[in-house]
């Protein structure tokens, strides 16, 4: 069976009336160069009003290193996030869980190779629960093929204000991380 | 500002068994693609996704997968995307998953993709997958395709993409 897009099916398309949104872009970066640090700032201001819950899409890459390197979440600014995990690297599994909110990724430009990494973070704003999210991330065909799947808890009820990854190993130019807000009660 | 996203592109619901169903003219409009499927089968089969017709073995997997017995991982190169090679396709109730194909149209990335496969079955498989396909080309053609056998009527295939 084949289906040829002609163009893009929607509410409309199908005759009814077309829906709010309730997925939302508000915003990405692309790297231009090689940086340690990414972080979105400034999110309760910006979307604490209109938004439930956040999604974190990335590609981000290891520059010029295709083996395996650690990463950190950092929710609020905290380095102390708690956090847990089951990884697959090679065919080895492992679990490992600890203060830092750890992933993993790889990379290497020069190889166009990218890691995958999503990361959900539920009700977001919300003051009366400790914060917390998960994540799963992936790289196949570099030197350390890897999964992960991982979960992180804040311990606080403050409202997530910022998100940021850092790493030692950094992240390589065109890696990109984007931010979505998800809506209830459209 | 914020921009609407997550748009149906094209949502599928077989009428009848079919083993190779494939979108094209895909608009590179999106940064990334989402696949959600519900899947069964009327036979054995593994399922899979290729991108642009490309039947080189040119596809990498890295799995991690549990049936209930001790945690796995694996990894591999074929010629084709895995979706889940460690667990069949369901024959009696539909099998949940999600696949998040990321930077599918960005210059000068290779195209790595992230795929959760539930199986309900026997096996009671739940595999979290990362692929990629070995190419820089943008993608504007899927097929999702099973080993063997076929995906059963009322499978249902559905495709968005999401601004970045």
């Amino acid at each position: 069976m084949s289906f040829t897009l002609l163009g893009i099916l929607n509410a409309q398309a199908a005759g009814g009336a077309a829906l709010p949104s309730s997925y939302d872009l508000l915003q990405t970066t692309t790297l231009p160069s090689s940086q340690t640090t990414i972080t979105l700032s400034n999110l309760l201001a910006q979307y604490g009003t209109d938004y439930q819950h956040l999604q974190v899409r990335m590609s981000i890459a290891r520059p010029n290193n295709d083996s395996r390197a650690g990463g950190s979440i950092q929710i609020n600014g905290s380095t102390t996030t708690y956090f847990h995990q089951l990884n697959m690297l090679g065919s080895s599994v492992t679990q490992g869980g600890g203060a830092g909110g750890t992933f993993s990724y790889a990379g290497q430009d020069t190889l166009n190779k990218f890691c995958a990494m999503i990361v959900d973070i539920n009700d977001a704003f919300e003051t009366t629960k400790n914060t917390t999210a998960t994540w799963f991330n992936g790289q196949a065909g570099n030197s350390e093929p890897f999964v992960q799947l991982g979960s992180t808890y804040l311990g606080s009820t403050a409202a997530v204000d910022s998100f940021g990854i850092t790493a030692a190993a950094g992240f390589g130019a065109e890696s990109r991380i984007s931010l979505y807000g998800l809506k209830l009660g459209v | 500002m914020a921009t609407p996203t997550y748009t149906a592109l094209a949502e599928v619901e077989l009428t009848a068994g079919d083993n190779s169903i494939t979108f094209s003219s895909i608009p590179n409009t999106f940064k990334d693609i989402v696949i959600l499927m519900s899947i069964k089968a009327t036979g054995a089969c593994g399922p899979f996704i290729r991108f642009n017709n490309d039947t080189g073995n040119n596809y990498f997997m890295a799995q991690l997968a549990n049936d209930g017995g001790a945690t796995l991982g694996n990894t591999g190169q074929t010629s084709y995307g895995w979706v889940s090679p460690n667990s069949g396709v369901s024959l009696l109730n539909f099998d949940s998953v999600e696949i998040n194909i990321q930077d599918y149209s960005t210059a000068g990335k290779t195209r790595t993709y992230l795929s959760r496969y539930d199986n309900v079955e026997a096996s009671h498989y739940h595999n979290a997958l990362a692929g990629r396909w070995a190419s820089t080309a943008v993608i504007n053609t899927i097929t999702v395709g099973t080993t063997s056998n076929a995906f059963a009527p009322g499978s249902t295939i559905g495709i968005f993409g999401i601004e970045a």
